[in-house]
């Protein structure tokens, strides 16, 4: 069945885009009223002059050009449609948003009768998407700016802070920058490890797997730790532990943070060592004998002892033969010592040529015991002179302070010096 | 699982010389409608699939600078997407010989490369279909920015399995011009490309 | 007669071969599918008309046109090419060819160069 000739021009003025028919000068053919709504320009009003005088500001260049190339390629061309509309200006009646006062075209050439050098011009209102995009693209832009200075932060952690991440069992995931650079690892190098190979063995297994009960708990672990660099030094750090969990609430993976107290060991091992025997100083000692009177439940075979030692007529040294050779037997002691002594045991320089001991889990013949040890150790010992120790033991029972275990102590070694020297005594 | 369409020695030179024709159209179409004298190359087909073209994309055109990726889809017997890159240094000299300024703002520059895009698809496409014996819709052409050669996203290509790349090159030396072309064709267009070939042949062989 | 008709296409070759014999069904056609081996059969041939693409492999159609100009300054070699801009047209007319026809090249135009060159 044929269409009825009118069809076409209802057909034209229904359609919800602004239809015209220019020729190569801009005369206008056709207007539908899509435009004359939006435009404000009716149809006979437009036909038959040029757009030039109704919208003098658009670029005619570029128009003819376009023109010229859909008539001679018979095939259409468009504008731009991202950017600012290059087209005839229509207003845009939208209130509630207003980031466009004219509308977004997107415009479309197409050939309509060739050899007359007419082409349709077909023009869509895209303002809503374009709104929508420019919108997007702010967000975007805003994004990538916070994008930026969080890279630019992360970049400043990776340079700065000695960072290890771990999974769940302690396998090093990633290791940041400055960590590598300061410890002289290459860059990949630590990944998969153990953490526990690059940890100094001085840390107790007992502190590690406390470490590791603490962070399977889900808390956050502080503590001081020794990591050896690549080229074995050992370096003492600060470290806090923080577990991370994922979505479903299970723990995978650790991020510890470190910091280098290398100075302030240096400075704590400096105010906790006699200089002359690197012994403990009395400082040290007292702490740690603090630390032992606060434990509890020392039962008579199995509690500590103190065991002051005096060195018998050290002064009779000194005036022979001078007090540097006087050190020199101070220092000799004081290795033979440390080196009889059982790991665990402590030993510190008390004062001018007392030493004092700190056996932990001994019964009273063990004290004994030990003292003795100690006493035929430096006996044996074969110096530009003989020496001898006498030795004062006191054991711990409850109720004992600081004070009251070491009077005893001092007591007993009073009673070895007075019973002949060179042996030992236990009150 | 869609089938392979596997194209003979025969079917590849006759889409490479279809498509040296179309290519010599574009450029003479060029130096007249934008006062441009080119240089041709010989256009480079494959057949690939999505990683191919990805990888494809990556030999051909530099990292290092920002690309004016112009993307053009069409449609009928023979679909698929035409797209056209060039780099930001060639869209400005594109902007300043179409607009003849110096500075070309960025509304300018995308026309620009919009037009270009334009006359470069339809006369290459035109010329490959009309040989064809086919007619072919085109669509509005889109631009982005890209920094780097990574044109191709996997994740909105999936549907494609199997890919025919087209890929040439137009050089306008005396402008500061050039730029790379792909076409592309995908599953069902590069059977109706084979089926369309095969009439060619046919006719030529008779 | 021989002709001899250079193109690294096989299409290209066909569909002028086949226009040829539509309108000289007696003449000898010898095919080339690049520069150089076109070159070398002119040299052993001496074909009346040769008709040569510009962009082909080994050796490109301006080059063997150089030569063949070379060879004898009289010989009559058509371009036949997808370059059809006036610029890349004048350049091989100065290089000694007698006729540029863009491709694709239809029977009309073929019967019209050939009536030019062969008459």
């Amino acid at each position: 069945m044929k269409k009825p000739v009118d069809y076409p021009n209802i057909l034209l003025d229904a359609l919800e885009h602004g239809i015209m028919i220019v020729d190569e000068a801009f005369n206008v053919m056709y207007w539908n009223q899509w435009l004359e709504i939006n435009t404000g320009h009716d149809y006979s009003n437009m036909v038959g002059k040029s757009l030039l005088t109704f919208y003098p500001e658009i670029d005619y260049r570029t128009l003819q050009r376009k023109i010229r190339t859909t008539l001679r390629l018979n095939s259409p061309t468009f504008y731009d449609a991202s950017l600012t509309n290059r087209f005839i200006p229509i207003s845009r009646n939208k209130i509630s948003s207003s980031l466009l006062s004219t509308m977004q075209l997107q415009v479309t050439i197409s050939p309509y009768i060739i050899d007359q050098g007419m082409v349709m011009i077909a023009v869509y209102d895209i303002s809503d998407l374009h709104e929508l995009k420019l919108t997007l693209q702010k967000q975007m832009e805003k994004i990538a700016h916070l994008n930026s200075e969080l890279q630019h932060d992360k970049q400043i952690i990776d340079d700065n802070l000695l960072i290890v991440k771990t999974d769940g069992d302690f396998h090093i995931i990633e290791v940041s920058k400055a960590f590598n650079t300061f410890f002289g690892f290459e860059k990949n190098e630590l990944e998969d490890c153990e953490l526990q190979l690059i940890c100094s063995d001085k840390i107790p297994v007992s502190e590690y797997a406390q470490m590791k009960n603490t962070l399977q708990n889900g808390q956050r672990w502080s503590g001081e730790i020794e990591i050896i660099s690549k080229n074995g030094q050992a370096i003492w750090v600060d470290a806090v532990v923080t577990p991370w969990s994922n979505n479903s609430g299970s723990l995978n993976s650790y991020t510890a943070i470190y910091h280098d107290i290398t100075d302030k060991k240096r400075l704590e091992l400096l105010a906790t060592t006699d200089l002359l025997t690197k012994l403990s100083n009395r400082y040290k000692f007292d702490e740690i004998f603090d630390i032992m009177l606060m434990r509890e439940h020392w039962k008579t075979d199995d509690t500590f002892a103190i065991v002051m030692a005096d060195i018998d007529h050290f002064k009779q040294i000194n005036d022979i033969y001078g007090h540097p050779r006087g050190d020199e037997v101070l220092v000799q002691i004081a290795k033979v010592l440390s080196q009889t002594l059982q790991t665990g045991d402590v030993i510190a320089r008390w004062g001018g040529e007392e030493f004092i001991f700190l056996l932990s889990h001994v019964s009273a013949s063990k004290a004994i015991h030990v003292a003795e040890k100690l006493r035929m150790a430096v006996e044996q010992l074969r110096l530009f002179v003989d020496v001898r120790l006498s030795f004062g033991v006191s054991l711990f029972v409850e109720g004992d302070t600081h004070a009251t275990l070491l009077n005893r102590a001092d007591t007993a070694l009073y009673k070895a010096k007075k019973n002949g020297r060179n042996r030992v005594e236990i009150v | 699982m869609l089938k392979r369409v596997e194209f003979s020695g025969d079917h590849l030179d006759v889409l490479r010389e279809l498509m040296n024709i179309a290519v010599g159209n574009a450029t003479a179409s060029i130096a007249d409608l934008l006062q441009a004298f080119g240089t041709m190359h010989i256009p480079k087909i494959a057949i690939s699939d999505i990683k191919g073209l990805k990888q494809y994309m990556h030999e051909t055109i530099p990292n290092e600078s920002s690309h004016y990726v112009t993307k053009q889809l069409f449609g009928g017997p023979l679909g698929g997407e035409f797209i056209f890159v060039i780099t930001d240094e060639v869209a400005i000299n594109l902007g300043n010989h179409l607009y003849d300024v110096e500075a070309p703002n960025d509304a300018d520059i995308y026309d620009a490369v919009i037009e270009l895009t334009n006359i470069l698809s339809a006369t290459m496409i035109s010329r490959l279909t009309e040989e064809l014996n086919i007619k072919v819709q085109f669509f509005l052409p889109s631009t982005e920015i890209i920094s780097g050669n990574d044109l191709i996203y996997l994740e909105e290509t999936a549907e494609y399995s199997q890919i025919i790349i087209i890929s040439t090159q137009m050089e306008f030396q005396n402008q500061n011009i050039n730029g790379h072309i792909f076409i592309l064709a995908k599953d069902a267009m590069i059977q109706s490309l084979k089926d369309l070939i095969d009439q060619k042949l046919e006719e030529l062989y008779a | 007669m021989k002709i001899l008709v250079a193109d690294d296409s096989k299409l290209a070759r066909l569909s002028l071969i086949k226009s040829i014999k539509g309108l000289e069904p007696h003449c000898e056609i010898i095919e080339a599918e690049n520069g150089l081996i076109a070159v070398e059969q002119f040299k052993e041939n001496s074909p009346s008309i040769v008709f040569l693409d510009l962009t082909m492999p080994v050796m490109d159609g301006y080059e063997a046109l150089e030569k063949i100009i070379e060879m004898n300054s009289k010989a009559q070699v058509v371009i036949v090419t997808a370059d059809i801009q006036s610029q890349a047209q004048a350049q091989v007319i100065a290089l000694g060819a007698k006729m540029v026809i863009p491709k694709p090249i239809s029977s009309e135009k073929m019967q019209a160069v050939l009536e030019q060159l062969v008459f």
